[in-house]
């Protein structure tokens, strides 16, 4: 797949992709005007430049066409939720694998389907070629080496196998069809093989001595003799719903409506099957090619169209503007219109059947539904992230930082807790996580200090209760020692100042055990009421 | 010639039906008693109002310019009083509280053992941190709007500083839509600007402001430990009300835990109390006769 050069009336600039690979500098990609030139991947850029003096060489960029790659089999999830991105370690060959069993339907039959797919891709800058078979190991042959009605190879868009047909249509391609490497097709040719058909009548014996089992493999695959296993880039979802517009849809409150049919149909079939969402995906296809992903949590599995619409509206107001390379702002605003959308339900919960919408009149009205704060959290959470609406859980530590967890509210249960909020000593409500070092003034060894300065500020302390010494856990550093333990004790004050503000000091290690040059530190650790 | 009390009582129910915005739901029945009987009669609705969103001003805050963008930090006795309310909230209307503290993080956070020992039940709570960032304020507000207006939370405590007149009618009005109840928790910015204490904050609309600030704590055992937790309490403004101060007190057994903390008492009168380290104010001290009297 090759970008478009952007200005079609010049003629096309014979570019390639270069990269030092084994000591010399090697075309990784070429155009296709520089393919009419004679270029090819593989060749080293010495012998491009003698070839092609004029030659535009710019470096490659693995990483980069990776994401590319990565982006384009994303878009492909408009065809079929079963998507991957592959072989970039081939060179220049690289391609996304789309598993359209039950697909093509949708679009009008199979080459429907993949006009549709070519035409689009060459929409937003891409030159694509299409083929489709049985196996993945045809389909790859058949997009690379399939034959238009012209005869000449590699030049057809879209090329299809019927089904059943693929050995036939396979055996005239050349080796280089099955997916093998250079060494290995270098020797299939000195042997006087030419094509498939060929190897194909081969014994598989006297194939794999002299050329391992990898031949005689991808023959089978491509066959359909042998299973191939492609992971897809993404698990497809089991619940999924896609709506294609015959118009691009430009205003929010459009999409938004389309979210919601989807929505309810999808909720609908959920209802049916006694389950209900936690997780809810809606990606936006745009006509410039990107892909919006909107994700929403709940915390208890729902199949309310109107709960759920409003978490996924909550995102979809305040979508980021797409990026655009557009030059004006109309081709901008055309650019970032949605022409499809899918809704999946990620992962769904068995949930039994409410009865829903019974009025109770009376006091206790309000108290009569449950799932009211379960709505509220999943909102809170959808806007502000899942991990900023939490509930604390107790951990059974003496470390006070450690004693209390965030955890975040969509996931966390409501009423089961570890251990009890019991510590023996009172615990201020406002604690700092990261303990403050503040200059405190302590003359007596082992007693809390007369005063201190935090932020700016002196307080005078008038009362004063502890220590209470709080020993750190060993047993969580593998790497401390004895020494380094006794410097990490600390000894918690209680104090009140002049005013009657309290606060929760702490001096880190033991006085005896420190140098008398260097005075112990004392910490801010929290605010007491 | 004296007003019959019954015409009075009905007029003024139907201002308060008026003012509800003609919803008909008056909520005027439902209210949060602190306990404290001196303090509940005083007030108009016999405690703090439900379908109402009520003001803490923190009395101690620093006021100079060392606090940061988003607040400094609210010290520990606005968060124990606040805490201490939403306790009652949580026992009173049996559902949970949303605590909707922006600074809770990496640096500093609200502590489920000391809150426990305030009675509010660290199970029954949820906090949500706002992001920081350019429409932070607007976020906040927008988040305590959502739970005040939510029907199954008991009390809904935000500590957002950017509060003008609008917002806060918007917050009042999802409240007394909902009857949801609301404590804001801020720092009193004015109290340098002049002799009048806590009304240099511009006015909001909610029923009720406090300024809450810590008072030296009661007798320990020993006379150097520190003793039970102290405020002073000012209501510095009541819909319907007179304003008020009084010194409270926690009482409480001394064990953190939600399940049997104490509650609020008054600081009995100079009884083994030191005296206040600054004298009271002229302003101040007035209320306090008009109490005692």
């Amino acid at each position: 797949m090759k970008r478009h050069p952007g200005n079609n009336e010049r003629p096309e600039p014979v570019l390639v992709m270069a990269m030092p690979e084994g000591g010399a500098v090697r075309l990784s990609a070429v155009t296709l005007a520089a393919q009419k030139a004679g270029l090819s991947p593989g060749q080293t850029l010495a012998d491009a430049r003698a070839l092609t003096p004029d030659v535009a060489v710019h470096d490659g960029d693995p990483a980069g066409d990776a994401t590319t790659l990565e982006r384009i089999a994303g878009w492909c999830g408009r065809y079929t939720p079963w998507t991957a991105p592959s072989g970039l370690e081939t060179g220049g060959a690289a391609g996304i694998w789309l598993d359209a069993s039950g697909c093509a339907h949708l679009f009008g039959g199979e080459a429907a389907m993949l006009d549709d797919m070519t035409t689009r891709l060459a929409a937003i800058g891409y030159t694509a070629r299409a083929g489709l078979a049985d196996t993945a190991g045809a389909a790859w042959a058949a997009a690379r080496f399939g034959k238009s009605n012209s005869g000449k190879p590699g030049t057809a868009r879209c090329v299809i196998f019927p089904e059943g047909e693929h050995a036939a249509r396979l055996a005239p391609f050349p080796h280089a069809a099955l997916r093998l490497p250079s060494d290995i097709l270098d020797g299939l040719e000195r042997l006087g093989l030419r094509n498939i058909s060929d190897l194909d009548g081969l014994p598989r014996a006297g194939l794999a001595r002299r050329f391992g089992e990898l031949p005689a493999r991808r023959l089978d695959q491509a066959l359909g003799w042998v299973d191939e296993p492609i992971s897809p880039r993404v698990p497809a979802p089991v619940w999924r719903l896609r709506t294609a517009f015959a118009e691009a849809l430009g205003r929010e409150e459009h999409i938004a409506a389309a979210a919601r049919n989807l929505l309810e149909a999808l909720c609908n079939r959920l209802a049916r099957a006694e389950r209900g969402v936690r997780r809810l995906e809606l990606c936006l296809y745009r006509v410039g090619g990107r892909v919006d992903t909107i994700m929403a949590g709940t915390s208890r599995a729902s199949h309310d169209p109107d709960h759920l619409m409003r978490l996924l509206y909550e995102q979809l107001e305040r979508l980021p503007e797409p990026p655009t390379a557009a030059p004006d702002p109309l081709s901008a605003a055309a650019e970032a219109m949605v022409e499809t959308l899918t809704l999946a339900a990620v992962v769904t919960e068995p949930l039994r059947a409410v009865q829903s919408n019974i009025p109770v009149l009376g006091k206790g009205a309000r108290d009569s539904d449950p799932a009211a704060l379960e709505r509220l959290v999943d909102r809170l959470a959808g806007r502000l992230g899942p991990n900023n609406v939490m509930r604390f859980r107790a951990r059974d530590t003496h470390l006070p930082e450690r004693v209390q967890e965030g955890a975040s509210a969509l996931t966390g249960s409501s009423s089961t807790t570890d251990a009890p909020w019991q510590p023996p000593q009172p615990r201020p409500p406002r604690l700092l996580v990261r303990p403050e070092s503040v200059e405190a003034m302590a003359p007596v060894p082992d007693d809390p200090p007369i005063l201190f300065r935090w932020r700016g500020r002196t307080h005078r302390i008038t009362r004063a209760e502890g220590p209470e010494r709080i020993e750190p856990e060993w047993w969580r550093d593998p790497t401390a020692n004895s020494t380094t333990l006794d410097a990490d004790t600390r000894d918690y004050y209680r104090v009140e100042d002049a005013d009657g503000r309290r606060f929760w000091l702490y001096r880190e290690g033991l006085y005896d055990r420190t140098a008398a040059d260097t005075p112990p530190r004392w910490f801010l650790h929290g605010l007491f009421g | 010639m004296p007003a019959d009390p019954q015409l009075l009582q009905r007029l003024r129910s139907r201002i308060a039906a008026i003012e509800h915005g003609g919803s008909g739901i008056p909520h005027g029945d439902e209210c949060l008693p602190l306990g404290v009987p001196e303090i509940d009669a005083h007030l108009p609705w016999g405690g703090l109002a439900a379908g109402a969103v009520h003001e803490i001003l923190d009395g101690d805050a620093p006021t100079s310019n060392s606090t940061t963008k988003i607040g400094g930090a609210l010290n520990g006795a606005v968060t124990a009083f606040a805490a201490a309310i939403a306790g009652k909230a949580q026992q009173a209307r049996a559902r949970p509280i949303v605590w909707i503290a922006p600074r809770t993080g990496p640096r500093e956070s609200l502590y489920a053992p000391g809150l426990a020992g305030f009675g509010l039940d660290p199970v029954d709570l949820i906090a949500v941190r706002v992001p920081p960032g350019g429409n932070f304020a607007a976020t906040a507000l927008w988040a305590m709007e959502e739970a005040l207006r939510a029907p199954t939370i008991g009390l809904v405590c935000a500590e957002i500083e950017a509060l003008d007149l609008t917002a806060s009618r918007r917050l009042q009005l999802a409240a007394e839509t909902s009857g949801g109840m609301g404590l804001l928790l801020r720092r009193d910015v004015g109290r340098d600007a002049g002799r009048d204490a806590g009304t240099a904050l511009p006015p909001t609309a909610c029923v009720s402001r406090w300024r809450v600030a810590a008072l030296p704590g009661g007798p320990a055992e020993y006379a150097n430990l520190p003793g039970t937790t102290r405020w002073q309490a000012e209501l510095l403004r009541a819909r319907g009300g007179r304003p008020g101060i009084w010194q409270l007190e926690w009482s409480d057994d001394g064990q953190d835990n939600s399940q049997t903390a104490g509650g609020f008492a008054l600081v009995p009168p100079l009884r083994d109390r030191s005296l206040p380290a600054q004298p009271e104010t002229a302003d101040e001290a007035a209320p306090r006769q008009q109490r005692t009297a």
